[in-house]
């Protein structure tokens, strides 16, 4: 079937609307072991998720081939999963004929390029890393991968809207020894241009983190100021992102429910939802339901604006969509972020450690999937990272955990780096100097 | 094995041994098609309302041909005869040389059955929906401060088809069934979530005289619980870990560093260590996708090797490393059947089925008893591990103080972290209950059902994280 076959067909099983949202998806991957290439996969993936309507509820179902038989079945089971349901907020299906603000696509010259020319990038990045020192005794991880999506988002009420981009994406992990002590450094590059993969960069942070961790010690449990590094702090917001989303409101998974328009966060920080941020890979003009996408302040000088919408929970609480429903797991529609950022401050990484007497400068954090309570904002997470004396970076220390709570964190903050990642994807943070926190270690 | 005799892509042994043999058209040692055709349904029920539902049908293929340590693989949705041929001779493209490896003849071999799911759909979806109602109910009426409850039921239905040219000619049906209830309780100030999870490689079937209502309830009082607890006093302690999802500690600190893609890269702190003590004297663990209707069971992994019982730790002593095809060439090591993925999207590798500590002499009343001070963790969250260092931390959701011996006040907010060659070694008790908890683990080939279990168990000496305490 065709996709307008698919919503005729599925007007006729008695839906008031469909939606078919089809994405094609090519994707090759090479790893390098020791010189060698460790394995070299090619994807082509296609997918189409179908959504349909009928009194206000949505059900939907997803197929990886437009097979009359497949699709025939499907729609059959979402005819009558449609009916079963019995939620009370009701679901609606975007109208076509809005204005979208354009963007330019994001497009990658890969294609330009031969498997020995990433081969040879791959070698590259191994034996340099090699290189520059004798404790690091293996590349664990170097990896270079390319993608590039289509999507397609049509429905019965007029939308017809498409999509492509394409990427690169090159990542490597050096393995530090020293005493039958280990310590990996990663490091990663996002690009569009083959030959502006920063190689170099890669080489020196990977190895220099790596090196670093070397002859980690424990620290004192107590309450310390903690700078994060910005990849962490990063990964913190990102993690705690969902109390931003109403899809989180309507289900009461975040304390923030009832915080629209109150002051939540200290009054120097502001968070920014822009699909259109120039310092982010993607943009985008418009989300999975078709909704054009919009650049909001979700917290501005501490105060909450409001969360970031679904057409769903837009209008359960009586707001204007905002651009944020995208397709999760299994085809369903949630709020999530387009580029969403901690705007930055003026001080380098350096600055704002010279200002800690005596702290802890977190360079790593693992276990956020399970350390925190999006519910609560209490996080405790395993870190790594040094000890700052006087101003400067001390001895390594690792295995230790960092407690707080994401809500009393964001009226703590002292100081915040001006260092946001370029080109980065999905949620990013400078550094950021929390007046103290919790240390758990020896 | 009813689909045994099922083509899907219209691939007959005829058309597999074809593409295998392009495959190893310039050289290659060894090449393997696997097909799929999946079904994966969620029901999701909210407050007593079923939500949405979504159900998505997984279909492809993957071809892959190995030379000379180097694995070349392809993923295709779209899995025609035609297109998997083209696909062959692509792989086989990316290599220069002459034939040297014949397709073996196929044969099919007798496998013990240990999963056969049966009622995977009725005529209707009452019997989903009762579930649904039946745990959000003894969530509800637990406590007056649950304010919000989300069940869940999923089933992930997978047929899968391999073949490969060292003759593996083998199907496997399964259905992981999973039903997991959320609640969260408030006190109008601070809200603590509470969940509870059970899933089987079974059918519907497996909820005959399953009682939704408690399973509910249990959900229910680990947040109400964890409501009213203090915050934990970070330190270093002694630390029981309770039986069930427990095991979450062996997964993390020890057996992702066994797995065969850590240990041929010379990236796991287990590399080399084969014979040696890397346990207390009464530790023993195993891996075992072999046991009937387990959530981490299979009939054969995804390379068609039969599941069995593999001794990962005897004594304290490690006895073997997860190993899959293509790494037991490069590790010298025999295959455990273990080798997985989540869908033919996915590089298949060696990964975890059901893994746990085997049950000691203790009661775990004994370690309790024997514990002046520490903490109980009753209930255990995620975690997360570097195999090359072996780093690894989990989070505690429900957790107890042990004082003089007894189990005092509930705590929440406490993380564990550790190393995985210390913390094995620190094990000083273990008691004789051992019980199963029921995941989902994410890794390089995919997130997979997998089953954590332990006795209840006591690590001497480990790293408490928590934000309570004045210090």
């Amino acid at each position: 079937m065709t996709l307008d076959q698919i919503i005729k067909r599925g007007l006729e099983l008695g839906l008031e609307a469909v939606e078919v949202y089809a994405s094609t998806t090519e994707s090759n991957s090479l790893k390098l072991d020791e010189g060698k290439l460790e394995s070299y996969s090619m994807k082509e993936l296609f997918s189409v998720s179908i959504r349909g309507l009928k009194n206000g509820k949505m059900a939907n179902v997803v197929a990886e081939s437009l097979d009359d038989q497949v699709i025939e079945s499907l729609l059959q089971a979402l005819a009558r999963n449609v009916d079963q349901l019995d939620a009370t907020e009701p679901e609606f299906m975007f109208e076509g004929g809005s204005t979208y603000q354009p963007v330019e696509e994001l497009k990658s010259n890969y294609k330009d390029y031969t498997v020995a020319d990433k081969v040879a990038l791959l070698k590259k990045l191994e034996s340099a890393c090699l290189a520059v020192s004798d404790k690091i005794v293996k590349v664990g991880y170097c990896q270079y991968s390319e993608t590039a999506r289509k999507v397609q988002l049509k429905n019965s009420k007029g939308l017809d809207l498409s999509q492509s981009y394409s990427y690169i994406s090159t990542f490597v992990g050096p393995l530090a020894a020293q005493d039958g002590q280990t310590a990996v450094g990663i490091s990663g590059d996002i690009n569009t241009d083959f030959n502006a993969i920063e190689v170099d960069r890669m080489i020196a942070e990977s190895t220099q983190t790596a090196l670093d961790q070397l002859g980690a010690g424990s620290i004192e449990t107590g309450k310390y100021p903690v700078v994060f590094k910005r990849d962490v702090a990063s990964e913190i917001l990102s993690a705690f992102s969902s109390v931003f989303l109403g899809d989180s409101a309507l289900r009461k998974m975040t304390i923030l429910t009832d915080k629209v328009g109150q002051k939540v966060f200290g009054e120097n920080i502001t968070i920014c939802d822009d699909p259109f941020c120039d310092v982010a890979l993607i943009k985008s003009s418009f989300d999975d339901e078709g909704v054009p996408c919009v650049s909001k302040k979700v917290v501005e000088n501490g105060v909450f604006n409001g969360f970031m919408h679904t057409l769903k929970t837009a209008n359960f609480f009586g707001q204007k969509p905002t651009g944020n429903g995208f397709k999760s797991g299994g085809g369903a529609i949630s709020a999530q972020p387009t580029n969403m950022y901690l705007q930055q401050g003026s001080l380098t990484k350096d600055e704002i450690i010279a200002t800690v007497e005596d702290g802890i400068y977190v360079t790593d954090v693992g276990g956020l999937h399970a350390g925190l309570n999006p519910i609560s904002g209490d996080f405790n997470v395993q870190g790594s990272g040094f000890v700052i004396k006087n101003g400067k970076i001390d001895r390594p220390i690792t295995l230790f955990v960092v407690s707080g709570n994401f809500y009393e964190m964001m009226n703590n903050v002292d100081h915040i780096g001006n260092d946001i990642e370029k080109r980065f994807v999905g949620v990013a943070c400078p550094t950021l100097k929390i007046k103290s926190l919790a240390i758990s270690g020896k | 094995m009813s689909v045994k005799h099922q083509q899907v892509f219209g691939i007959t042994p005829q058309v597999a041994k074809q593409i295998l043999q392009v495959a190893l058209s310039t050289g290659g040692q060894f090449a393997e098609v696997f097909m799929e055709s999946a079904t994966n349904e969620v029901f999701r029920m909210r407050q007593g309302k079923l939500e949405s539902t979504n159900l998505s049908n997984v279909k492809g293929a993957a071809v892959r041909v190995i030379k000379e340590g180097t694995e070349v693989s392809a993923s295709v949705t779209i899995a025609t005869a035609e297109k998997l041929l083209e696909t062959a001779k692509t792989l086989a493209d990316s290599f220069v040389g002459e034939k040297t490896t014949d397709v073996a003849e196929f044969v099919e071999k007798e496998v013990n059955i240990v999963v056969n799911p049966r009622q995977v759909r009725g005529d209707d979806i009452s019997k989903e929906l009762d579930l649904l109602s039946g745990a959000t109910r003894g969530a509800r009426e637990y406590s007056d401060e649950i304010v919000q409850v989300i069940a869940l039921l999923t089933k992930n239905e997978r047929n899968i088809f391999v073949f490969a040219s060292d003759g593996t000619w083998q199907t496997d049906y399964r259905c992981n069934t999973r039903l997991i209830c959320q609640a969260i309780a408030s006190d109008g100030k601070d809200m603590q979530n509470g969940s509870n999870s059970f899933g089987r490689n079974q059918g519907m079937e497996m909820f005959d005289g399953f009682d939704p209502v408690a399973f509910g309830k249990e959900a229910a009082f680990n947040a109400v619980e964890m409501l009213h607890a203090e915050e934990m006093q970070g330190g270093e302690m002694p630390v029981v870990i309770h039986n069930g999802f427990g095991g979450v500690i062996l997964h993390e600190a020890c057996v992702h560093g066994l797995e065969a893609t850590s240990v041929a890269k010379g990236m796991s702190v287990f590399c080399g260590k084969l014979g040696q003590k890397i346990a207390s004297d009464i530790v023993n663990a195993v891996d075992d996708g072999s046991q009937l209707d387990l959530w981490g069971s299979i009939n054969v992994d995804d390379e068609g090797t039969p599941s069995k019982r593999n001794l990962l730790i005897e004594n304290g002593v490690l006895k073997s490393y997860l190993v899959d095809k293509r790494n037991s060439f490069k590790m010298n090591h025999p295959i455990t059947g273990s080798s997985r993925r989540e869908s033919y999207k996915y590089q298949t590798t060696s990964r975890m089925t059901n893994t746990y500590f085997l049950p000691g002499d203790s009661t775990f009343e004994e370690i309790i008893a024997n514990t002046k001070f520490g903490l109980f963790a009753k209930e255990m969250g995620g975690g997360s591990v570097n195999p090359a260092t072996g780093e690894f931390n989990f989070a505690v959701n429900v957790a107890y103080m042990i004082e003089d011996g007894k189990i005092t006040r509930p705590v929440k907010g406490a993380t564990l972290v550790g190393s995985g060659k210390d913390v094995l070694l620190r094990i000083d008790m273990i008691a004789n209950n051992l019980e199963y908890g029921y995941g989902m683990c994410g890794s390089q080939s995919g997130s997979i059902p997998t089953i954590v279990g332990q006795p209840t168990i006591r690590v001497s000496h480990m790293t408490v994280g928590g934000k309570g305490g004045n210090k």
